[in-house]
């Protein structure tokens, strides 16, 4: 009952003036009157049944009166506002309506067809980027509680850089100290570790985290427990371990009876306590763990460092928070500005100069280095579908006219202007929901081979097909097929003429429609942008292929040694290394054998800070990435010296300690002068002497300048794992199964990873402009195919309208020429403003995803020239066509065509 | 007249309802419902929007009520005019049911076939 009053707001003022308490009253008396004679069902439809006459009363009389034009109570008009004859529209009728429309799309398969394909593209498309983007970037940590409330602290040093490592002391201190901000405070690392089993060791990924690590993180445990407290007191005391639950089912096959077994890991029985619940892998997204122990236990995961539990200088420790309820972020940081004041205080050797920086959780990872990426990537599909939009709108357009004489001749027949409408309604309808199912499969199949790619993280994609943007770009793009199905359709209806054999569309009314122009205009300007963005990225791809990375990428394979696990103390590694060498350097296939503690290009970076004692160009310390190398290197890997010479078997720990540096570093901190010889000193008091000076490599993501880099020697730094670097005589790849023979040759037992050419690692950074550029790439080919055919068909549409006009000049003695120049020049006119607007709009998109690419420029000339000209040659030739056959055609049969 | 023509199913119930005697809102629609067999069942707002279109018409009016009285309980009565239409229409639907007679679409015809 109440329901009705609101409603009753529908109506037109004065008519609830007068008519609506009467209405209530009358509707009250029907249901105490009707109510109790009423069956079950039937009494629960009264007040809806009610509500729904008002609601067509209301409609009737706000929007349907001004539609028709007349009174409503003509023929049709009585049986629109909800007087039932029969329980009406009957079975039969939405079974004729959906005949006839079914009849009407047999009747021009093409243009349904492709209405279907656009709108399925277009929303498909989204719907598969979003997910992927969603997946990889947006969604919040899983399994974690609360994610929005973790925060990451980085240690920032001068410098600029930063760097997500804090010592175990450091953090320690953090944990105590900062209990007024955060809830909790945890550490974790990645660590490798060698898994011992009856067949061998097997080496897996693991995660050394403090003993609090799964309560900040919010995460309980499975089967078992996760760490307790007591597990971080001493040192080596508690070998536990949590396994992953992916780990957990394929290894262990969900066994049940998991916890309590002993597993062997880096030589030592570590018990497992717990599994982790399904879909946690740690605070990273893209690498998963597969078991997670104590950070306490860490002199036995990390054997070639020792204890470095009080070692405040060995930073490795990535540290994550959680805000205390009710802190925000601004609290947090300035408490922890205190805090690091305190230790400037207490240890101004390690701190000075240093800071603290808290960064939401959200904002580390995937998302910030490559969101970006993922904003181009939905951008541009976005374009895409709006593209395919308007020309389902125009295609729409240019068809109601068609349609309007079918309408009026209906109309003259007495059919009831609510049951055309309804039947293009069903018509509508039905084409829209076809397009929706094609746009979910196309989704879903796209989806599915998406999350086929694996990633370099080794892993595939996790997709789902995200419901939500499903759902939104089918309301936008089915949005679009109703409202400019009906539109002109509802358009045709309200101004047919009633006439004898209803009116004639006269196209004697020659000027196409304001509307369809502003639509040719919109749709060449989308395009252009699409385009233009695509091409910008391949241009981007093309460029990065193109750039030398300063030393022989073709040639040079990489293997990751990792005897430290095994317990290799420094005399064995350095032997392992020597005659894995020699054995290597037998083949004639290897060109030379060096090693280094990373490869050439690995991800990740080291870097201390370096100053210059006495100088007067660098006054206080700069962060300089270095690599710790072993003997041949810039011979193996192809880095030029300038000066000097590189690390030789010389550099021993006897010897002085020696450094080679870049021509950055050697023009940064002795600019004119002669750098070899000059001494620099590092982080911890360590002096080195310049021996000589490399040719500058390519920066880590291979963009912008190079930097100041550093090459020390290992033998004078000692680390026992190492990455094995040999060059090739010719082919890189024939080296891979060589190595691998050789090490297994040497110690069955040591652990060998991600053995690679570094051909692949340069590919695996090029790895997102690679995926954008073709992404784009697709999108842009097909927003060009969709453009230039909506462009024709809507062009030559229009101007085949105009046959009768152009009939009518000629024979009144027009120039044949001047007429068809003048039809040939709207659509260029069209197409012109189209491609300045859209030339612009991608001017200014440039400039923001100008950090992205590779190449210098981001407006390129040709390109800008290129793609508006191609979108105006095909309206050109849209409007031609069908001029020329106009001006062609004899006067008199143009008059009579209709 | 004859542009008034032909009359809505539920205007020409509305009006037949109303020839009868004065009814108010429920009345009409019972009244209706009777007669129809329940075929036609309106509702109140379907109703209201048809008398007052009646009413806009003139074929209706509200009976003056004595002041004070409650408007929610309004009666209706057919004018003059609105009986000339309702007499129209139903010749004009007496025509046609001639024509099916005539048709041999309903049986019998007026005149007995010799």
């Amino acid at each position: 009952m109440r329901g009705l009053r609101i409603l009753l707001r529908l109506l037109p003022r004065p008519f609830r003036r007068d008519y609506g308490e009467e209405l209530l009253e009358t509707a009250r008396e029907q249901w105490r009157s009707q109510g109790p004679r009423l069956s079950a069902p039937g009494r629960l439809l009264f007040w809806p049944r009610q509500w729904w006459a008002v609601i067509r009363v209301a409609v009737g009389l706000r929007w349907r009166e001004r539609v028709a034009g007349e009174p409503v109570w003509r023929e049709g008009g009585m049986k629109r506002m909800g007087g039932r004859l029969r329980r009406g529209p009957s079975l039969a009728e939405i079974g004729q309506d959906l005949r006839y429309a079914l009849r009407q799309m047999a009747r021009a398969p093409g243009f349904y067809g492709l209405v279907i394909l656009m709108l399925s593209l277009g929303i498909g498309l989204n719907t598969a980027t979003f997910s992927a983007v969603h997946a990889l970037l947006i969604r919040p940590l899983p399994g974690v509680e609360r994610p929005d409330r973790l925060v990451r602290l980085f240690r920032s040093f001068p410098g600029g850089s930063e760097w997500g490592t804090n010592s175990i002391p450091h953090y320690r201190d953090l944990r105590e100290g900062t209990r007024q901000a955060f809830v909790g405070v945890a550490a974790w690392d990645f660590v490798t570790l060698s898994l011992g089993s009856e067949e061998g060791a097997e080496v897996v990924l693991g995660q050394m985290a403090s003993v609090d690590f799964f309560d900040v993180l919010g995460v309980e445990a499975i089967l078992g427990r996760t760490f307790v407290p007591e597990e971080g007191a001493a040192v080596g005391a508690d070998p536990v371990v949590v396994l992953s639950w992916g780990f957990w089912e394929d290894r262990f096959g969900s066994d049940p009876g998991i916890v309590g077994r002993e597993l062997r890991i880096n030589g030592r029985g570590f018990q497992v306590v717990g599994v982790a619940p399904r879909g946690f892998a740690g605070p990273t997204k893209l690498q998963d763990p597969a078991l997670w122990v104590p950070l306490s236990m860490q002199p036995q995961l990390l054997p070639g460092w020792g204890d470095v539990h009080e070692s405040r200088n060995t930073n490795f420790l990535n540290v994550v928070a959680r805000l205390r309820p009710g802190t925000t972020l601004e609290a947090a940081r300035a408490s922890l500005e205190a805090f690091m004041a305190g230790l400037r205080e207490r240890h101004p050797e390690v701190y000075e100069g240093t800071g603290i920086r808290v960064v939401s959780q959200d904002e580390v990872g995937l998302a910030a280095d490559y969101g970006k990426y993922g904003v181009v990537l939905l951008a541009v599909v976005g374009l895409l579908l709006l593209v395919a939009c308007v020309n389902v709108a125009n295609m729409f357009l240019a068809r109601g006219e068609q349609r309007r004489r079918e309408i009026d001749i209906r109309l003259s027949l007495g059919a009831g202007r609510g049951r055309i409408l309804r039947q293009l309604l069903t018509e509508s309808l039905l084409l829209t929901t076809a397009a929706g199912v094609c746009a979910v499969a196309l989704a879903g199949a796209a989806v599915d081979l998406l999350g086929r790619i694996p990633l370099p993280g080794g892993r595939p994609l996790d997709l789902a097909l995200n419901l939500p943007v499903l759902l939104f770009a089918l309301v936008v793009a089915l949005g679009t097929g109703l409202v400019f199905g009906l539109a002109p359709a509802l358009r045709a209806v309200r101004t047919a003429r009633r006439g004898p054999m209803g009116g004639r569309a006269s196209s004697l009314g020659g000027q196409p429609p304001r509307l369809s122009g502003a639509l040719v205009v919109a749709q060449t300007a989308l395009s252009v942008v699409l385009i233009l963005s695509a091409a910008l990225f391949l241009q981007s791809l093309w460029a990065a292929a193109r750039i030398d990375p300063g030393l022989d990428v073709d040639l040079i394979v990489a293997v990751d040694l990792t005897p430290g696990i095994l317990g290799y103390d420094r005399a064995s590694v350095e032997a392992l290394y020597r005659r894995l060498a020699r054995r290597l350097e037998r083949h004639p296939d290897v060109a030379g054998v060096t090693w280094a503690d990373r490869a050439p290009l690995a991800s990740g970076q080291q870097a201390t800070r370096v100053s210059v004692p006495g100088s007067t160009v660098v006054d206080e310390p700069l962060t300089v990435g270095y690599t710790r190398i072993g003997p041949e290197y810039f011979g193996t890997v192809g880095i030029g010296l300038q000066l000097g010479r590189g690390i030789g078997q010389q550099d021993d720990p006897e010897a002085s300690r020696v450094v080679v540096v870049n021509t950055a570093m050697a023009a940064r901190f002795w600019p004119g002068q002669d750098p070899l010889g000059q001494t620099v000193e590092t982080q911890g008091g360590k002096r080195l002497t310049v021996v000589g000076v490399a040719q500058n490599t390519s920066t880590l993501d291979l963009k912008g300048p190079p930097q100041p880099f550093m090459y020390l020697a290992l033998a004078q730094d000692f680390g026992p794992n190492a990455t094995v670097i040999v060059r090739s005589a010719g082919d890189a790849e024939r080296l891979i199964p060589l190595i691998r023979a050789e090490v297994r040759a040497l110690d069955r037992q040591v652990p060998l990873r991600n053995l690679r050419t570094i051909r692949s690692e340069v590919g695996r950074i090029l790895l997102p402009t690679r995926v954008t550029a073709v992404a784009l790439g697709l999108f842009g080919a097909l927003g060009l195919l969709l453009s230039s055919a909506g462009l024709y068909g809507v062009v030559a549409y229009t101007v085949s309208r105009q046959i009768r006009e152009i009939g009518i000049r000629i024979a009144l003695g027009a120039d044949r020429g001047r007429v068809l120049r003048s039809v040939v020049g709207r659509g260029l006119r069209l197409t012109l403003t189209g491609s300045a607007l859209g030339i612009v709009a991608a001017a200014a998109a440039a400039g923001w995803v100008r950090e992205m690419v590779y190449q210098e420029r981001t407006v390129d000339p040709l390109a800008v020239l290129v793609v508006p000209l191609l979108l105006t040659a095909v309206a050109v030739i849209a409007s031609w066509i069908p001029a020329c056959r106009a001006a062609a055609v004899d006067p008199v049969r143009a008059l009579k065509t209709e | 007249m004859q542009e008034t023509l032909p009359l809505t199913h539920v205007a020409y119930h509305i009006l037949l309802a109303l020839a009868r005697q004065d009814r108010h809102g429920y009345g009409v629609i019972q009244d209706v419902a009777l007669s129809t067999d329940g075929q036609v069942e309106l509702q109140a707002g379907t109703l209201y929007a048809a008398l007052k279109r009646l009413v806009d018409e003139g074929w209706i009016e509200p009976v003056p009520t004595p002041a004070g009285a409650d408007t929610r309980r309004r009666t209706y009565a057919i004018t003059n005019r609105g009986r000339e239409v309702l007499l129209a229409e139903s010749r004009r639907l007496e025509h046609l049911v001639e024509l099916a007679r005539e048709a041999s679409v309903l049986p019998g015809t007026r005149s007995a076939e010799a």
